[in-house]
């Protein structure tokens, strides 16, 4: 991971969270339980990149699993 | 909490489902097409535009049921809060997939052609920057920026085989259809894959009053994209022939760089990419508007701003994680999005069909009642700023009628050419001219129904005020 982008994204993502905060204050729950839900799942991807740790994402399992299997049964490439 | 209500016209929202899915052809489609159908890619849009007027047939029924809601708000309507926030995560999980994958194939792409010392994370967090910025405004911005830029994109495609002709060689697609049905099926399926982005105007619906218009407004949009998307790949396959375009990573790229006009304008493809990447970004920036729209289905209203950086800066590490080589993003956008359509789209449509029977919150501005009448009698061209043209005294529904025979004798002239264009040659060129006229003519009587739809419009908001003051009384 280049450091320019971590330098860059985590002070985009502290900006951002501290001009936030005096509208989150003030927003309903599910606005805040949707807002604090990026949060957490953005700082799990942000750091799994970080650690080079490989999640199990969606885009893998159809990548690795599904389309070979949709190759071999029409041929694509 | 304060209700955003934002409007957009329906030429908008046809331009917008124009860019959305022409844009996502420019990189990675042209070449998976060929390498997979080889002569036969240009007839790639035969029957995905087909699927696409089925869509803009679903959407235009659910908008008329549900008035003034877009489709995750029309999932939580009919199948309340279970049922509709299962079907808003598959579509969830479609959307998120689709944007991870279109900032991941721009940032490969630039990263591989223009940029190649930049990081590809930071060309994804200079872009995720742009459309941070656009996330904040609204959509009518966006519509409005696209306004600028889609007439310059479609006039750039349509000027390519021009600009292209001294390199034609026709002698590269022939036989035509002379290989069975199997290379057009592959080239259909893919294509396909594609078509699955219309789902992304269903987070809009809202945004304008008359289903009508609506209805007019995809299918224009998915007519006009068929055209382009066929135009690039034939062009690609008389310029570049079929062996050298499936090879290409970046067909489109290669086809512009060989524009030669006399011997000083050469470079050309410089100027076609200021046109391109604007093109490709509002695409992400409107399915991130789309990704907005979805989340705020679920607070209960339409006020997402506040977490609508939060959404770029996730979508941009959920690039960054989804996809660890250039490969991948090309296996997973080109052959994945067919199984993305069949297993997340057509359950959750099929639901939003089923559920919705016998439901419905009134009609938004019911049409027929509006425009019949004014038909009986004539249009009133200087009422509805109508030039009284030869077109606009045509029904609405005779040029849809028009649209749909000249796509389906499209597709049926592609089948019939796959099943008899290998033991006659004649009928695979005779068939292959027939989709080749019958698609541009489709995109004109689409488009017509486009401008005729615009003639309800003003009685039609009329109608809907009239039918809102009888309920408020």
């Amino acid at each position: 991971m280049n450091n320019i982008f971590t330098v860059v994204f985590v002070l985009s993502l502290f900006y951002s969270f501290t001009v936030d905060r005096k509208r989150l204050n003030k927003a309903e729950k599910k606005e805040k339980g949707i807002y604090y839900g990026l949060v957490a799942a953005t700082l799990l991807l942000f750091l799994s990149i970080e650690l080079e740790v490989k999640l199990p994402l969606p885009t893998t399992f159809v990548i690795y699993k599904i389309v070979p299997v949709l190759n071999d049964m029409l041929h694509f490439y | 909490m304060r209700e955003t209500r934002i409007i957009i016209n329906h030429r908008q929202l046809s331009w917008l489902i124009g860019v959305v899915l022409i844009s996502g052809g420019l990189i990675s489609l042209p070449k998976a097409i060929i390498e997979a159908a080889k002569i036969d890619g240009w007839l790639s849009q035969a029957f995905p535009v087909l699927y696409g007027l089925l869509i803009a047939w679903l959407f235009c029924y659910l908008a008329k049921k549900f008035p003034g809601k877009n489709l995750f708000e029309i999932a939580f309507t009919v199948g309340g809060k279970w049922g509709g926030s299962l079907i808003n995560l598959l579509f969830f999980l479609h959307l998120f997939l689709v944007i991870v994958r279109d900032i991941s194939l721009i940032t490969s792409f630039l990263n591989t052609t223009l940029l190649l010392r930049t990081p590809a994370e930071v060309i994804g967090l200079l872009f995720i920057f742009v459309a941070v910025y656009y996330m904040n405004t609204s959509t009518e911005v966006t519509a409005r920026v696209n306004d600028l830029v889609f007439p310059m994109l479609v006039l750039l495609i349509l000027s390519l085989p021009i600009m292209l002709s001294n390199e034609f060689t026709f002698t590269r697609i022939e036989p035509i259809m002379g290989h069975g049905f199997a290379p057009i099926l592959k080239a259909n399926l893919l294509a396909f894959g594609w078509y699955g982005d219309v789902m992304v105007i269903g987070a809009f619906l809202h945004t304008l009053n008359n289903a009508r218009q609506i209805h007019a407004a995809i299918r224009h949009g998915v007519v006009l994209a068929g055209l382009a998307m066929s135009l690039l790949v034939f062009v690609a396959i008389v310029v570049l022939g079929s062996s050298v375009g499936g090879r290409l990573l970046y067909t489109n790229y290669t086809l512009v760089e060989q524009i030669h006009i006399t011997d000083f304008l050469d470079r050309l493809e410089l100027l076609l990419f200021s046109v391109w990447l604007p093109a490709v970004f509002l695409k992400v920036i409107f399915k991130c508007h789309a990704f907005l729209n979805l989340l705020s289905a679920f607070q209960g209203n339409r006020n997402h701003r506040l977490y609508a950086k939060q959404a770029g800066w996730f979508l941009l590490v959920a690039s960054i994680a989804s996809f660890h080589s250039v490969t991948e993003v090309f296996t997973f956008s080109n052959y994945g999005e067919i199984v993305m359509v069949i297993a997340l789209n057509f359950p959750a449509y099929l639901a939003l069909l089923l559920l919705s029977r016998g439901k419905g919150e009134g009609h938004r501005t019911d049409e027929e009642s509006v425009e019949e009448p004014e038909h009986e009698n004539g249009p009133s061209p200087k009422k509805n700023g109508d030039k009284g043209n030869w077109f606009s005294r045509i029904h609405l529904h005779t040029w849809m009628r028009w649209t749909n025979g000249l796509l389906v004798a499209g597709a049926g002239a592609v089948v019939t050419g796959a099943w008899l264009g290998d033991d006659f040659s004649w009928i695979g060129l005779s068939a292959g001219a027939a989709y080749g006229i019958c698609l541009p003519l489709a995109t004109v009587t689409s488009f017509l129904e486009l401008r005729t739809s615009q003639r309800t419009e003003s009685k039609a908001e009329k109608q809907q005020q009239r039918d809102q003051d009888h309920k408020t009384a």
